[in-house]
């Protein structure tokens, strides 16, 4: 008897420590100024939303953007998102914000990769569309979700989401350059780059269903490709790449891959830094890229 | 069948309430073939060889008991050693021994073809072997009776909480807890599930999240910076005590369960202030079994300074060699011998100095010295722990090398900022826990305050839920 009124004790002071615990990270998470907690906790009201992977968060640096186009910018891009949950994460936005006046979606590796949505889990809470895929895609993740309040909050994002507590993540970019050494082993490495050769009809279906989006809610879609350092450009066939995506979205990509030969923009092989960035910004406007009729520079 | 595994989880659902239904002879069979089933979770075959290992050191055992001439009980103490070594040796030595002959002929320019044989190293063969060694040998001494009983013996050897990674329990300590149902008593099992609760964390939460940092750096070192690597070091010595101490916690903590007592494996080892206290506090069981089977029948320290610096080299040496058959943990073992030599000597120097004499009564002193001097132990012990997890001796080399180049600590260049941040917050968590049980006497508030202990061990519940990492990471030590 006393052994289970003491198991029956820890029981009940784990249920109610965990409670607690989940309580004051859930609303930590609310208060954070990082992306995906200003997506579901802010109001955002952004003119230019930037999606995509590791690239778009390094190609696209949200300050600079700003200053430029004079377009209140929104980078949601994270490292390893693919399409499909791009996609709701962009319903998710369109649920609390005004439709954006531009969308730009990084399109590369054009694969439904989910690996990423253990991060996003602290969102699960809010979004039931998150809900539902890491039920589908992480079912041990989602049950435990369900045994812990505390465990909602155990992945590294959520140590970034305390980091950014007070400040914005807007300015998140590589702001170092390639070693020479690194620069010059891409010459010599075997080692395969298979940026261009992901994708898969998922992707492309979720693309597509984006694209459908916003042409519901009157959203210019620009589809980029974001700079690559010289030495992986001669190794990749990005041609086909981008006829396989204007073929089946019928947008035109602006292929930027070849914009930048400057070593010095570059982060490593295939992500620029912050200098980068800024020069990609510059190019953009050149081109014309979110620019209308009614906008003064 | 990993305790971090949630068929180990089931194991134990089904495990339990046949422990506590059953007595005598039938508990002791729950208790081996449970035993078996966890052993043979990997590997069925495995289980052929601990019954050999048992077989042969149950009959030497009984044949040295009634041997009445010394060189008969000789006779099968060998037999038990050379048996017990020899099974060790083929499946944990066979390649590393053809590998580096076939290397020295080839220095004098024989060149031989060769091949070295596809084996797999069953989990947890340098324990139980050590632990049933130990048995035959201790009843040569006449320190342990022998066991009459197969199924207690086999039971022994075979338990399944301490079987892959220890505690190496002896035969003195756990047969005669065999001898009689056990009392499980409300406190050992809340004391047990203490243990196991504290196990986890220092394996799921400490041990397998600083994994992630360890691995990405000794795996390509060129590509990280000096104190990137210095993170790594760190990590890896508090990754390897979380998880070596983690297992032994959990392992004595389902005993406890079960109503027996084992010896502690691990105490706070990071505190030591000298290498052999170090080894007083790292490993417990090893050190110990290695101080009374090898160390002190070598001689000991009872044969003049370079005999007992030759004794802890061997020791030691054969210590590193205990953990693999590579030369990087000849070397660890080797730099743990040099280090234990070394110190010694020094240690004599520092008492004749009268001026330390004076210090040493002034507090302040005391604590600056100690900490300066678990400062130094726990560096000497990081750079050993670089040959123990580096792949091999050249990077080994590089890894301390780089540790040099002082313009090359630069905090921007830290890979995996977040981890190491989670990293340090746990590190420090544990060192606290640690620090403060130096000053308050734990055992006391378990057992004058339980519901505070119970409300604790919520609290680590719930700090394995938010910080642990559940990617069924093996523990360590299985491979050795």
């Amino acid at each position: 008897m006393k052994l289970l009124k003491m198991l029956v004790f820890l029981l009940i002071s784990f249920i109610g420590m965990d409670y607690g615990v989940g309580a004051l990270l859930h609303t930590l998470s609310t208060k954070s100024q990082i992306r995906f907690s200003k997506l579901y906790y802010g109001t955002n009201n952004a003119d230019l939303v930037i999606l995509g992977n590791s690239r778009a968060v390094n190609s696209f640096y949200a300050p600079y953007l700003e200053s430029t186009y004079k377009l209140k910018t929104l980078n949601l891009a994270y490292n390893g998102l693919s399409m499909p949950i791009i996609k709701v994460l962009l319903d998710d936005y369109l649920k609390s914000n005004m439709a954006p006046r531009y969308v730009a979606i990084e399109v590369t590796s054009l694969e439904s990769s989910y690996k990423v949505l253990p991060n996003l889990k602290q969102y699960m809470i809010d979004s039931p569309s998150i809900k539902g895929l890491v039920r589908t895609h992480y079912p041990d993740i989602y049950n435990a979700s369900l045994l812990s309040r505390a465990f909602i909050y155990n992945s590294e994002y959520f140590l970034r989401t305390l980091y950014y507590l007070r400040k914005s993540d807007q300015s998140w970019i590589n702001r170092y350059a390639i070693t020479k050494e690194l620069y010059e082993q891409l010459s010599t490495s075997s080692h395969k780059i298979a940026l261009f050769d992901k994708l898969d009809e998922d992707s492309i279906t979720a693309l597509n269903e984006i694209i459908h989006v916003c042409d519901a809610y009157n959203i210019e879609v620009i589809l980029i490709l974001a700079p690559v350092i010289d030495k992986v450009r001669d190794k990749v066939v990005i041609n086909n790449y981008i006829a396989r995506i204007e073929n089946s979205t019928g947008l035109e990509v602006v292929n930027l891959s070849g914009a930048i030969n400057d070593i010095d923009m570059f982060a490593d092989s295939i992500h620029t830094n912050e200098k980068g960035a800024r020069f990609l910004a510059d190019i953009m406007r050149d081109r014309g890229l979110f620019l209308d009729e009614n906008t003064s520079l | 069948m990993l305790f971090s595994s949630v068929v180990f989880f089931y194991f134990m659902l089904l495990f339990f309430p046949l422990y506590f239904l059953t007595k005598g002879k039938s508990r002791l069979w729950v208790c081996l073939i449970g035993s078996y089933i966890f052993y043979g979770w990997w590997d069925y075959r495995f289980i052929a060889l601990i019954l050999a290992l048992t077989l042969i050191n149950y009959l030497c055992g009984l044949k040295l008991s009634s041997s009445a001439s010394g060189r008969e009980k000789s006779t099968y103490l060998w037999v038990s050693i050379i048996s017990s070594l020899g099974i060790l040796g083929v499946f944990k030595y066979f390649n590393f021994f053809t590998e580096n002959l076939i290397l020295l002929l080839s220095a004098f320019g024989v060149n031989e073809d060769y091949t070295t044989l596809n084996i797999i190293l069953p989990v947890g063969i340098s324990f139980y072997t050590f632990q049933a060694m130990s048995y035959t040998i201790d009843i040569y001494k006449g320190r342990t009776p022998h066991e009459e009983s197969l199924l207690r013996f086999a039971t022994f050897v075979a338990f399944f909480p301490q079987l892959v990674a220890g505690p190496i329990i002896r035969a003195s300590t756990f047969i005669p807890q065999l001898k009689s149902d056990r009392v499980v008593k409300t406190e050992d099992i809340i004391n047990g599930l203490h243990l196991v609760i504290w196990g986890y964390f220092l394996k799921v939460a400490i041990a397998d999240s600083l994994s992630i940092v360890v691995d990405g750096r000794f795996d390509n070192p060129a590509s990280h910076n000096a104190l990137s690597m210095l993170t790594g070091i760190i990590f890896y010595a508090f990754q390897i005590y979380g998880d070596f101490a983690g297992y032994s916690l959990i392992a004595i903590g389902i005993a406890k369960m079960l109503g027996f007592q084992f010896p502690q494996n691990f105490n706070r080892p990071y505190f030591s202030r000298n290498l052999s206290e170090f080894w007083q506090r790292w490993h417990i069981s090893l050190s110990s079994w290695l101080r009374d089977y090898l160390y002190i029948p070598l001689g000991g320290n009872r044969r003049g300074r370079a005999r007992t610096s030759i004794n802890l080299m061997a020791t030691m040496l054969l210590g590193g060699f205990w953990h693999g058959s590579s030369w990087n943990f000849i070397i660890w073992g080797g730099l743990h011998g040099t280090y234990l030599s070394i110190q010694g000597k020094l240690g004599k120097v520092a008492d004749a100095l009268p001026m330390l004499e004076h210090l040493r009564s002034n507090r302040f002193y005391g604590y600056a010295a100690d900490t300066i001097k678990v400062f130094f132990c726990f560096s000497l012990v990081c750079i050993a722990w670089v040959f123990f997890r580096a792949e091999t001796l050249s990077d080994s080399l590089a890894i301390i090398g780089k540790l040099f180049y002082l313009d090359d600590y630069q905090f921007s260049g830290v890979t995996q900022k977040f981890h190491v941040i989670k990293g340090v917050i746990l590190i420090a968590f544990l060192l606290i826990c640690e620090g403060i049980s130096f000053i308050i006497d734990i055992d006391q508030i378990k057992k004058n305050s339980p519901y505070l202990s119970l409300l604790f061990s919520a609290f680590i519940i719930v700090l394995i839920s938010l910080f642990g990492t559940f990617d069924s990471n093996a523990f360590i030590y299985f491979q050795f």
